[in-house]
């Protein structure tokens, strides 16, 4: 199997259908909502977040970039259109609305004892219940000045990265603002998170949470 | 944490930053840790996540260990490989009769490893499982291909649809070199095709040529006037474009414009 040089019908056929649905206008503030195209259904309760689908998408844009690195136009429009939702409210509308143990813990259904300690069952907060506010953190409404949420500030470095590789860095390692609510807007710069990031991962040796008092090694 | 230190791998290559040093760190320290690989035989489980607070592991089946391996790969190549064996025995994804899957992810991201580190047999009985449980679906109007999963679903699963899209564009070594190397660039880059109708199937510099092959949306509209620009080139009137369909060339400001029947032959930009 050696290097691929051309791109196959199928990933021509994909980049069809994911360049439709990023430039399918819609609005992720919090008074909007991603169009339904965008999954938040795969994998409840971890993954069941549209923005994983933002930074899940860019992984093969940045593959067929290697097959045609001297056509890249479509490859950075995507990656811009998805970039530029991850600014928005609904790109961590877990953090920004789950504060403190979930309520919820003592009636889990029965499958989530897959994904919950035996010993801890009815009394601890499912993976994927962030658990703003919760010890040993402050409430922080900035997930990525957080010190939890590192699924948020990892995966959309990512996603920055995938950007800078294919089309160049500059466009967003300028200052631009996430989340973009009242009382909720935050500076941040491609290197400026990469750099936060690697501050928070140098003084946690056993890793950094992502939602409160889970390190995943995923 | 492995997605994590992904990013900071292609924010290094992108800057000429070291910050992927302390996710090295992290990755010595997990292997025992967290991901089994600190023993004589492979792990059989993995930590899921675990609990500092508590100091609590939920422990699971390294059978999706591929998708960590994935965010591994360019970055850790034996903890990956290490992890990707260890998940290929469990879950029997690429066995000689291979054992049904039992989440899109774990196919998609053996498939993406299987064609990264060039393991045909293993990349071929994956896809062709992927083939048979996963639903691959043209809309051949829209000339669109997606997953359709099985789900019967109005959108296509985006998440589960990136994966194994993904693990389509692979290709021996593509997605390390791509982490730790970026896109080799050439002089000028093809601009302004007709996309969606009009694609690039190839497009890349080799001695000192931009060599493309376009793709029609539909096979109907070959034959069809259609042009790009090259934007880039230092001269561009020293450029001609070549095909045995027919291209003709032009300088228009600074760009070379590319224009003739939509054709799927090879197209030579060279001197």
């Amino acid at each position: 199997m050696s290097p691929a040089t051309a791109l196959s019908d199928r990933s021509l056929g994909w980049l069809r259908y994911l360049h439709r649905k990023a430039m399918t206008p819609d609005d992720w503030s919090r008074a909007g909502r991603p169009h339904p195209h965008w999954d938040n259904r795969s994998d409840p309760p971890m993954g069941s977040w549209h923005r994983f689908d933002l930074t899940d998408s860019s992984y093969a844009l940045g593959l067929m970039a290697q097959s045609t690195p001297a056509w890249r136009e479509v490859y950075t429009a995507i990656l811009d259109a998805l970039i530029e939702r991850h600014t928005h409210w609904w790109s961590a509308a877990d953090w920004l609305t789950q504060f403190g143990p979930d309520p919820d813990r003592a009636a889990y259904p029965e499958v989530y004892r897959r994904v919950i300690p035996e010993a801890v069952w009815g009394d601890y907060d499912v993976p994927g219940w962030t658990a703003n506010g919760i010890e040993p953190w402050e409430r922080n409404l900035d997930p990525i000045g957080a010190e939890a949420m590192l699924f948020y500030k990892g995966f959309f470095l990512c996603l920055l990265g995938v950007r800078a590789l294919v089309a160049g860095g500059e466009r967003w390692n300028v200052p631009f603002e996430m989340i973009r609510e009242p009382g909720m807007t935050f500076t941040w710069t491609h290197s400026a998170i990469a750099a936060h990031l690697a501050g928070q991962m140098g003084r946690r040796p056993v890793g950094c949470h992502c939602e409160n008092t889970k390190i995943w090694p995923y | 944490m492995a997605g994590a230190g992904f990013g900071l791998k292609l924010h290094d290559t992108a800057f000429g930053t070291d910050h992927c040093d302390a996710y090295l760190e992290w990755v010595r320290y997990a292997r025992g840790a967290y991901l089994g690989l600190d023993g004589v035989e492979p792990p059989r489980r993995m930590s899921m996540y675990y609990d500092p607070l508590l100091d609590l592991h939920m422990r699971t089946s390294v059978a999706g260990a591929t998708d960590v391996a994935l965010f591994l790969a360019a970055v850790a190549p034996g903890e990956a490989r290490a992890l990707y064996d260890a998940s290929v025995a469990r879950s029997h994804l690429v066995d000689a009769d291979p054992a049904p899957p039992r989440h899109p992810k774990s196919p998609a991201t053996t498939l993406l490893l299987a064609k990264e580190w060039g393991l045909d047999t293993h990349a071929e009985r994956v896809a062709a499982s992927i083939d048979a449980h996963y639903e691959p679906t043209w809309d051949a109007a829209a000339g669109e291909f997606t997953w359709g999963l099985g789900l019967g679903e109005r959108h296509p699963r985006g998440q589960y649809n990136a994966f194994l899209a993904a693990a389509e564009a692979n290709s021996e070594g593509a997605w390390t070199r791509f982490a730790g190397e970026g896109i080799a660039r050439g002089e000028g880059e093809i601009r302004d095709i007709d996309f969606p109708n009009v694609a690039c199937r190839e497009a890349h510099w080799r001695d000192g040529a931009l060599h493309c092959r376009l793709a029609a949306k539909r096979p109907e509209d070959l034959g069809r006037p259609t042009s790009f620009r090259v934007r880039g080139l230092a001269q561009p009137d020293a450029w001609r474009a070549t095909s045995a369909s027919g291209v003709r060339s032009r300088v228009e400001g600074a760009d070379l414009v590319v224009e003739g029947p939509l054709s799927e032959e090879p197209i030579r930009i060279g001197r």
